[in-house]
């Protein structure tokens, strides 16, 4: 997939495929076409882009990155937790309330934090770009709005295949578990699970509105989106169509950031609008949360490091 | 280039006789090494990660469940139940049978198994009374395909997985159009039977009463528990459709055991290795399709075919008959999971950009290769019911010209109507 | 029953059963204590997968062993016993080179993944574990396959099943 074919000019062609998970109405799907237009524009046709939906050809972002650093496919972007079985210092984003505002998240995310995370990509033969934005996460439920952890007593609530988020969510009395996207709708619309956590922006594309009649503003995790690619397939890149592929990757995470700020307060109206009780949670009850999740940071400050975790959080 | 190798070499493959999953595999590979840019890689992880999915277990599950149940003793009741019901009309064994693969296809996921359930102890029976070897062998092969329409049922857990759509709403879909194939099919048994006397003319079935009505409800109870358990269990919010096949299991299991007492140690073990060998030949073959299929998306097979139907037209009526007519054709050479791995990524997504419902199309997929089951050369229901009722498959097939027509009546019905698949699922929402 | 009988028809049947057992198992006591302990396992859902897949790919050698792999055989059904026989053994070489694949790719690729260092989600087992059941089981396989074409020239066609 990662070769290039001679074209009718005598100059290389290459077609870069993108997989990604989501809908085509998604933030995501977006910034790939953004990326798609900059870099066939730049390269005056040297470089087709060649974006594959709805998990098309990878059904997981698991698979994505394996995809990615076998060379299979040379660029793709994937949910920060997808990426912690592959470098483990990622798993400092999947820490609850490590950042208490998008800004905090963004100074963070550009600065030492970035290098240190994007570094270890190098080390498993892939280049990390940066990471952009998928929206804070926050809980969806069908008993009450949540602003306290008592809120989340035996609710059974799904969440991210993630040791970390399992062990959150228990920690705060909830009876957390993975289970598979496809799976989710009808489990809540059956009650099977009481709950879930997610963006603002999944939970209008992926209608869990119409199983959920809560959604609480937690903003517990940041949910980024790094982008990378396959290290080999970069270096086997003309210098000029490298420049152009890495500036574009920067611009992805640029304008993912400011689309889903702007997609985010439209999607959260139409949640309203739809029948959805939003409630707010302070910041004096998220610090609360925040406490109680003490333990969580404790058990997995050995693993990530202090040295990360100050890093992120040094920023405030 | 891509697309006539991977094809070509498969067809090749198929008709030297290469076990259907490694032709799919080897076709892949041999177009990965030819004229495909696509890694080696690749196929391993695709391999991989097409069976990496929690919901998959629910196939293996519901065989076992059905297999177990099966040797525990429940087919023999609900026989007797379906024999309360209709066997006061003449020509009632082949309404019994059919009656009872509907009550069996709710407890078992495979039409195999609800096949080899209801057939050994209904076909020696029906042969016995004269109706005809054929028409006994016919009749059990085809009311066994209701056993994947109506729930649970494997190719929808399957179809499920593999295009992102929702397997309870599924399961909820495939329940009005299998009783309709049901009752079909007795009407179907009705004309064929209208001709042979020494049916018409002799009662099958003792005198029903309300009492001996009730008793065979009663003993046919723990079975009748089953389709309650496993569907109320799902729609009450206590387990997920893939538990549910796992909870099937145990509760099989008790019944086999505990409750019927018919099922020993020596049954267990041969359900456990009849479920392991039809896993070994069906399984590893979704995760190779997976590869199979990723050649296809990454050229964008999908996308040409629905350009190319469009040239054609683009009317939804039409565009179905063209899919219809081409499963149907697929379904008569080609094994139900095989055929379903491989063309649910192509199909679905036309038949989504056509405006069709994915569940209902769901539907229209399953009933196509629910229909391929009795449909010779290649129809595993068949097979299955020749060799029970000891008949060659010329004569069963031969006998089942009129019910196929039949199928395929009920599939341009199903297809046309789609209220009727998706009542269900949209009362439930 | 000797090593070398209970190699060939046993090892494989008990660890199947066993893994199938533990499989139902798995799922339906994470249902009993979801329900009524509501309290839910780490581990259950990704264990059960690859569990799966172990099996998936464990069963293909042991389904060669039966004979029972799924094929279309109208065409071969039309020619002699000795064509028959001739395209039998080129299906078992086909299928051997596949297998022989499988084993050496799958191989490669469990390297690459080993040395990424790439962990599970949930419970933070090496993934190339997982991985594992690909190369093993067309390892099997080749190995069920030189027995079928022994049985294919000692005239025993079902190798005494
Ligand atoms: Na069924
Ligand atoms: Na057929």
């Amino acid at each position: 997939a990662c070769g290039s074919e001679g074209s009718a000019s005598g100059e290389d062609t290459y077609t870069l495929q993108v997989p990604h998970v989501t809908s085509e109405e998604d933030p995501t799907h977006k910034a790939w076409v953004n990326f798609k237009e900059e870099v066939e524009e730049k390269s005056e046709g040297r470089m087709k882009v060649d974006i594959f939906s709805n998990g098309q050809l990878y059904s997981s972002e698991r698979a994505m990155v394996e995809a990615v650093q076998m060379g299979d496919i040379p660029i793709a972007s994937v949910a920060t937790p997808a990426m912690a079985g592959f470098a483990e210092s990622f798993m400092i984003l999947d820490l609850p309330f490590l950042f208490n505002s998008r800004e905090e998240a963004h100074a963070a995310l550009d600065g030492e934090l970035k290098d240190r995370l994007m570094d270890e990509l190098t080390e498993i033969d892939m280049v990390g770009f940066g990471i952009g934005e998928l929206g804070f996460r926050h809980i969806l439920n069908n008993r009450q709005p949540i602003t306290k952890p008592e809120d989340l007593e035996g609710i059974k609530i799904r969440v991210l295949e993630n040791q970390l988020f399992q062990d959150m969510f228990n920690e705060l009395g909830a009876n957390a578990s993975p289970l598979g996207f496809g799976e989710v709708y009808s489990a809540l619309q059956q009650g099977t699970f009481d709950a879930l956590e997610s963006t603002i922006g999944l939970t209008l594309s992926t209608q869990f509105y119409e199983v959920q009649d809560y959604l609480s503003l937690t903003s517990h995790i940041y949910s980024g989106d790094v982008i990378f690619a396959n290290k080999e397939y970069m270096d086997s890149l003309p210098d000029d169509l490298k420049t152009i592929v890495t500036e574009a990757a920067h611009n992805y995470v640029e304008f993912t950031r400011s689309l889903v700020h702007e997609e985010e307060l439209e999607s959260l109206e139409k949640l309203k609008e739809l029948g959805m009780q939003v409630n707010e949670v302070t910041e004096e009850e998220k610090s609360v949360f925040r406490e109680r999740l003490q333990p969580i940071y404790d058990k997995y400050e050995d693993v990530i490091g202090k040295d990360l975790i100050d890093l992120a959080q040094g920023s405030k | 280039m891509t697309t006539i190798v991977l094809f070509g070499s498969l067809f090749i493959f198929l008709l030297m006789s290469v076990p259907i999953g490694i032709a799919i595999g080897l076709s892949t590979v041999l177009t990965m090494m030819t004229v495909s840019d696509v890694n080696f890689s690749t196929f391993i992880l695709q391999s991989f990660s097409g069976l990496d999915s929690y919901p998959l277990m629910a196939i293996p599950f519901f065989m076992l469940a059905g297999i177990l149940m099966g040797k525990g003793g429940v087919s023999k009741k609900l026989l007797h139940l379906a024999g309360q019901l209709v066997g006061w009309l003449s020509g009632a064994l082949a309404y019994i049978t059919v009656v009872a693969c509907m009550f069996f296809s709710a407890i078992s996921g495979s039409g195999n198994a609800t096949v080899a359930a209801i057939g050994s102890a209904i076909i020696p029976e029906m042969r016995a009374k004269k109706y005809g070897e054929g028409f006994a062998a016919a009749i059990t092969a085809s009311a066994g395909a209701i056993g994947i329409v109506i729930p649970p049922s494997i190719p929808f857990v399957l179809f499920g997985v593999m295009g992102g759509v929702s397997i309870g709403s599924l399961f909820l879909a495939g329940i009005i159009p299998g009783i309709l194939i049901g009752i079909a099919l007795m009407i179907a048994s009705y004309f064929v039977l209208k001709k042979n006397k020494d049916i018409v003319e002799e009662s099958d079935y003792e005198a029903v009463s309300w009492k001996s009505f009730l008793k065979a409800v009663l003993d046919a109870k723990w079975a009748l528990f089953a389709p309650i358990l496993i569907l109320g269990g799902i729609y009450g919010g206590f387990f997920t459709a893939t538990e549910a096949a796992a909870v099937a299991v145990v509760y099989a299991f008790l019944v086999g055991v505990f409750a019927h007492k018919e099922l020993k140690w020596q049954g267990i073990k041969e359900s456990l290795l009849e479920t392991i060998s039809i896993t070994g030949v069906t399984m590893y073959m979704i995760g190779v399709s997976i590869a199979f299929a990723y050649l296809l998306t990454i050229e964008r097979v999908p996308h040409t075919i629905a350009e190319t139907i469009l040239l054609i037209s683009d009317n939804p009526i039409i565009i179905l008959l063209l899919i219809n007519i081409f499963l149907l054709f697929v379904g008569a050479v080609v094994d139900t999971i095989a055929a379903l791995v491989v063309l649910t990524p192509i199909l679905l997504p036309i038949a989504v950009q056509f405006g069709i419902d994915p569940v209902h199309f769901g539907v229209i997929l399953v009933v196509n290769l629910a229909i391929g089951f009795v449909t010779p050369p290649i129809g595993a229901n068949l097979f299955i019911a020749a060799a029970v009722g000891k008949v060659s498959i010329e004569k069963v097939s031969i006998a089942a010209v009129p019910l196929i027509i039949t199928l395929i009546i009920c599939l341009f019905i199903i297809s046309y109507v789609p209220s009727l698949s998706l009542l269900l699922p949209n009362l439930a929402k | 029953m000797d090593i070398k009988s209970f190699l060939d028809k046993k090892l494989e049947e008990w660890v199947l059963i066993i893994s199938l057992i533990i499989l139902v198992l798995i799922v339906f006591v994470q249902v009993l204590s979801r329900y009524f302990l509501n309290y839910s396992f780490a581990w259950s859902e990704e264990i059960a997968r690859y569990i799966l897949i172990w099996v998936a790919w464990i069963s293909v050698s042991y389904s060669i062993r039966r004979q029972e792999h799924l094929r279309i055989e109208f065409l071969k059904d039309r020619f002699s016993p000795t064509v028959q026989k001739y395209i039998e053994l080129v299906v078992l070489i086909l299928w051997f080179l596949f297998a022989i694949f499988l084993a050496i790719e799958g191989t490669n690729v469990i390297l690459g993944i080993q040395s990424s260092g790439q962990t599970s989600p949930s419970i933070g087992m090496p993934m190339w574990i997982a991985y594992l059941a690909i190369p093993v089981g067309g390892l099997l396989m080749t190995i069920r396959l030189i027995q079928q074409v022994y049985f294919l020239f000692r005239g025993n066609k079902r190798g005494g099943i």
